[in-house]
């Protein structure tokens, strides 16, 4: 079953290590095999990744690019210990990551670090609009 | 006692300070927990959270367990290997000095020549070191036979005295032309014819001063004519019957002949006597030659026809009737051929014309030492296994074995040919090794043997399977394996190394072959422990990233029921602050900048 992938006129796609950028005609490709593919809407560089989640993902996204968890293994934990320690309640979707990411499967995981982001918006939200805190007790 | 009647403001205030000594109760529990979150009862969702991280957390830490069981067993694998690579090389260095020793053992025997002698055949036997048990010999000497005696055959009866006819008799093969008696025939000249009348009185005085002259060898007649008209016919009859020659009157010319059969010439010195004597024209002399001169064939005659006849060794001595024959070679004396002449110098048909009385001479020698070493050299039962040298004059013999070498008819400082033994010993140095090399041999099986861990010892064959998550969909399985997947042991049956014997260690091609073998297998062993130290990695990255996502599940687990998720937001918001000065966020960039993002 190959992945299909339809490129906008100037959109650019990764596959292994190669960037392919489309012409002014939009695209339909299959692709078939084992290299990591990425399209650009899912792609962070060092300068985008700029809260806590976008760095676990963008973290994830270069391993997954190198095909190799160990190279980054100890920023990956040192951000992730980090995210947890700050905010708790992200531990349980670290895990599904984390999981994902001891199986093999770093597309999946980097599917549920988006999610993570979306999450994260969501905290970021209460902080700057300032809910509700401390229960009244009545 | 009459109702306590409340107002309104009173109960309200005592339903706020029950509530506050309720919460009072509370916040004093947390302080002392710690928790904000003490049971379920207080923030359940929180709670449940939690405690289910914390049972992932302990699933994880058991498959942790087997992750280190499993690493222990690859690695008392890998030890294993190291271990009989080491006994291997060992192997090497035992099988390349066993090559490098030229130590065999020799000894050096003089050639007992008086013991060997030439009366019979003895023999130097090698058996026992690489030869075998079936004995090897090698001839120390040729036969001699006895002294030579002449064969003699004795003729009986016969006739020497009689006159007997020739013919060829054969001593043995070879022709004797024996010549018999001849009878004498006279040679005469033609007739006359057209000549004088000697037998008259003619006038032949016309031929005065010319010669008719008769020669047979040294016998010569001559008559000169004169010019005397009478008698000259019967000078010149008188004149040439002399020295043999006679001369007849005819009314043609003259006859001549030799009554002895020699042949003879008639020379005329003009054409005018030839014509008058009526023989031949001019100058050309008649030459008669039809007679045949006598001869007696005598016992002296015979015995010269078998001397002339060139047989080596052979004497003919006359005896009374008839002769006597001897050979001095003393080999069989057979007489064949004209059986009257045979019958005549006396050996009538049958037995008696061959004798096997005699001995012959026959030549033997003791081999000299050159002679026994090439004899041993060129001997290809012996090759490899047993040297010959000649030591100064004595006979040097090296036992190329490692077992004892016995030679039959040598003593313990002479070869004599007798039916004594002597033994060579073999290569102790190179037997002591052979031995080592067995002994490391059954070191290398028993390391294999114990190259387990926790019951799986993958060097035997045994497949470890290791799980890396909790229901084994990600797993693991290590086995050693050959280059086409099929599972292969490790001990000495399978790197192809097997016992060494005698024979190989005597060997120096059976030693080459040995190392090329050994060299193999340190191959095979490298090869493996390779692939083992690639399963090792491996898994132990997985153990890495097993044991971090624990401590982060802890991590999240504790903090989960110590802060308040509204906090979360703000403390997210300093966190962002803090990491864009934090090197992990450098380490991250330049990550990037190595692989395909920076294109992007």
């Amino acid at each position: 079953m190959s992945l299909k992938v339809e490129l906008k006129p100037g959109e650019r796609l990764i596959i292994g290590d190669c960037i392919i950028t489309n012409s002014d005609q939009r695209t339909r490709l299959f692709i078939d095999g084992q290299s990591p593919i990425l399209r650009e809407k899912d792609i962070l560089t060092s300068e985008t990744a700029d809260t806590p989640c976008k760095r676990v993902y963008f973290a994830i996204q270069l391993m997954y690019l190198d095909d190799d968890t160990s190279s980054l293994r100890d920023e990956y934990f040192n951000l992730v210990n980090d995210l947890v320690k700050a905010a708790p309640s992200t531990v349980a979707l670290v895990d599904e990551i984390n999981n994902e990411m001891l199986t093999g499967s770093l597309y999946k995981a980097l599917r549920i670090a988006k999610k993570l982001i979306q999450y994260e918006q969501e905290l970021l939200g209460h902080a700057t609009t300032g809910g509700a805190s401390l229960p009244t007790g009545s | 006692m009459p109702e306590v009647n409340l107002s309104n403001a009173v109960r309200s205030n005592l339903l706020s300070l029950q509530n506050t000594a309720n919460l009072l109760e509370k916040t004093q529990n947390k302080l002392s927990t710690g928790l904000k979150v003490n049971s379920a009862l207080d923030d359940p969702s929180a709670f449940f959270t939690a405690s289910s991280l914390n049972s992932r957390a302990g699933d994880l830490s058991r498959l942790l367990d087997s992750t280190s069981n499993g690493i222990q067993t690859i690695q008392a694998a890998d030890n294993g290997l190291s271990a009989i690579t080491k006994t291997v090389e060992s192997l090497q260095a035992n099988v390349n000095q066993a090559r490098q020793d030229a130590s065999f053992k020799s000894t050096s025997y003089t050639i007992d020549d008086a013991t060997i002698g030439t009366a019979a055949l003895k023999t130097l036997d090698f058996s026992g070191g690489s030869v075998g048990t079936t004995p090897v010999s090698v001839a120390l000497n040729s036969v001699t036979v006895g002294a030579a005696t002449a064969t003699t055959l004795a003729g009986a009866g016969g006739d020497l005295t009689a006159a007997f006819t020739g013919g060829t008799i054969q001593v043995n093969g070879t022709d004797v032309a024996v010549r018999g008696e001849v009878a004498v025939v006279a040679a005469t000249a033609p007739a006359p014819a057209g000549g004088s009348a000697f037998n008259a009185d003619t006038d032949i005085s016309a031929l005065n001063g010319a010669t008719v002259t008769l020669t047979s060898g040294g016998n010569t007649s001559t008559y000169t004519f004169t010019n005397s008209a009478t008698g000259q016919t019967a000078a010149a009859i008188t004149a040439l019957t002399a020295n043999g020659f006679t001369a007849a009157a005819d009314a043609n010319g003259l006859t001549i002949s030799r009554a002895d059969g020699a042949d003879f010439n008639i020379a005329s010195s003009t054409d005018a006597v030839a014509i008058a004597i009526g023989q031949g024209t001019g100058n050309t002399a008649v030459a008669v030659t039809n007679g045949t001169e006598a001869f007696d064939a005598t016992a002296t005659t015979l015995k010269a026809d078998f001397d002339a006849a060139g047989i080596t060794g052979l004497t003919t001595t006359v005896n009374g009737t008839h002769l006597d024959l001897s050979l001095a070679s003393g080999a069989d004396l057979t007489l064949t051929g004209d059986d009257t002449l045979l019958t005549t110098i006396g050996y009538a048909t049958g037995a008696g014309r061959t004798s096997t009385n005699g001995i012959e001479v026959a030549t033997g020698a003791v081999q000299t030492v050159d002679q026994l070493v090439a004899a041993i050299t060129a001997d290809t039962n012996l090759t490899d296994k047993v040297r010959a040298t000649n030591d100064n004059g004595s006979l040097r013999i090296e036992n190329l074995s490692l077992d004892d070498l016995t030679l039959t008819g040598a003593s313990a400082t002479a070869v004599d040919g007798s039916t004594t033994t002597n033994d060579i010993g073999g290569n102790t140095v190179r037997r002591d090794l052979s031995n080592q090399f067995n002994v490391l041999r059954t070191e290398l099986d028993k390391l294999a043997d114990d190259s387990g861990f926790n019951g799986i010892n993958l060097l035997r064959g045994d497949k470890l399977k290791l799980n890396f998550n909790e229901s084994g969909t990600s797993n693991i399985e290590i086995q050693a394996k050959d280059s086409t997947g099929a599972v292969r042991a490790i001990n000495s049956t399978t790197l192809s190394i097997a016992s060494s014997t005698n024979t190989e260690f005597g060997s120096n091609d059976s030693l080459d072959t040995r190392r090329e073998g050994l060299n193999e297998a340190l191959s095979t062993l490298r090869t493996q422990a390779s692939q083992f130290g690639s399963s090792l990695s491996i898994v132990q990255n997985r153990q890495d990233f097993t044991k971090n996502t624990i401590n982060t599940l802890e991590t999240g687990a504790a903090n989960l029921t110590l802060a308040d998720t509204n906090l979360e937001g703000a403390n997210l918001l300093a966190l962002q602050t803090r990491q864009q000065l934090s090197s992990t966020a450098l380490s991250l960039a330049s990550q990037a900048d190595q692989n395909v993002l920076r294109l992007f």
